[in-house]
């Protein structure tokens, strides 16, 4: 149980890692775009923040369907 | 439809104890061109970054038809045209360009022969002028009602300056466009009011002689 939670927490770090790198990587190495995006009516930032969520809740519905069965095989 | 009113009062922006914009007022309505002239360092671009709200000043008041405005790329009201190129590298034209070009207008803006010519080719196959061209053409054909061009004469050649003019007046139609160049005359040519900053306020030029007694320029060609 205890190694199935540390997991769960090194893959919401993973992500969250890979959020602020690759948010990084677009401002400090794609800096000139930053008007294309503003002039589309899109927010780099937002774009990156709704992948994070989507990616997040991705991973919250293979958790609990995995401890669903889980439970289903334990009671069977 | 009537025409909508871009106003821009009371602007107010220091870099440390240095005053760049101190008394500005600023208006553009649907189908005129407004031309912004002044030295350099004198704020015209941060100006046009603060009407389009990737600037904060320490004050302002921005509106559009009377009603406030916190950012002018809120809801793609004001487009802006930044002095670098600003399309992102290795994608391919015709992609970005269906984003950022109003449905509208899409059928113009295929039709031009910048267009057609490096639609299919990718930003880094392109030269400074004619990603120079295609990002303002976006531009002028954005869903925006209003445009800001900041050095939109830079890298271009003087005869692509004149097919650039005529794309501006055709935009002015159903747009207002706010410009700023060191090509002052052609700043000249195609606009329908002058604007001089200087000392961090704006002064509406009524006859060309008064960019020389503004110390502008030495003398009018």
């Amino acid at each position: 149980m205890f190694a199935g939670n540390y997991i769960i927490v090194l893959l919401i770090l993973t992500k969250l890692i890979a959020y602020f790198s690759a948010k990084g990587h677009h401002y400090y190495m794609h800096a000139d775009s930053f008007y294309y995006y503003r002039n589309a009516g899109i927010s780099i930032r937002r774009l990156y923040t709704y992948s994070l969520v989507i990616d997040l809740a991705f991973l919250a519905v293979i958790i609990i369907s995995y401890k669903f069965i889980a439970a289903c095989l334990h009671l069977h | 439809m009537p025409a909508l009113t871009l106003k821009v009062d009371s602007v107010q922006l220091s870099f440390g104890d240095r005053k760049i914009l101190q008394d500005v007022y600023l208006s553009c309505k649907q189908g005129e061109i407004v031309g912004l002239l002044g030295r350099n360092g004198c704020g015209k671009s941060s100006l046009l970054k603060i009407i389009f709200g990737t600037l904060k000043p320490s004050y302002k008041y921005i509106s559009i038809d009377d009603v406030y405005i916190h950012k002018g790329f809120h809801n793609t009201r004001i487009a802006y045209l930044p002095q670098h190129n600003y399309l992102p590298k290795g994608m391919r034209v015709s992609q970005l360009a269906k984003m950022l070009v109003s449905e509208a207008e899409w059928d113009r803006f295929s039709a031009q022969p910048a267009y057609l010519e490096h639609g299919q080719k990718q930003t880094d196959q392109l030269s400074g002028g004619e990603l120079r061209q295609l990002e303002m053409l976006m531009i002028l054909h954005s869903r925006a009602d209003f445009i800001l061009l900041d050095e939109p004469f830079t890298h271009i050649s003087p005869v692509q300056s004149d097919g650039f003019k005529q794309q501006l007046r055709e935009a002015a139609k159903t747009k207002g466009i706010i410009l700023t160049d060191h090509q002052y005359q052609n700043i000249l040519d195609v606009s329908d009011r002058i604007i001089l900053i200087s000392e961090g306020r704006t002064k509406p030029i009524t006859d060309n002689e008064e960019l020389v007694s503004y110390g502008y320029l030495n003398r009018i060609n």
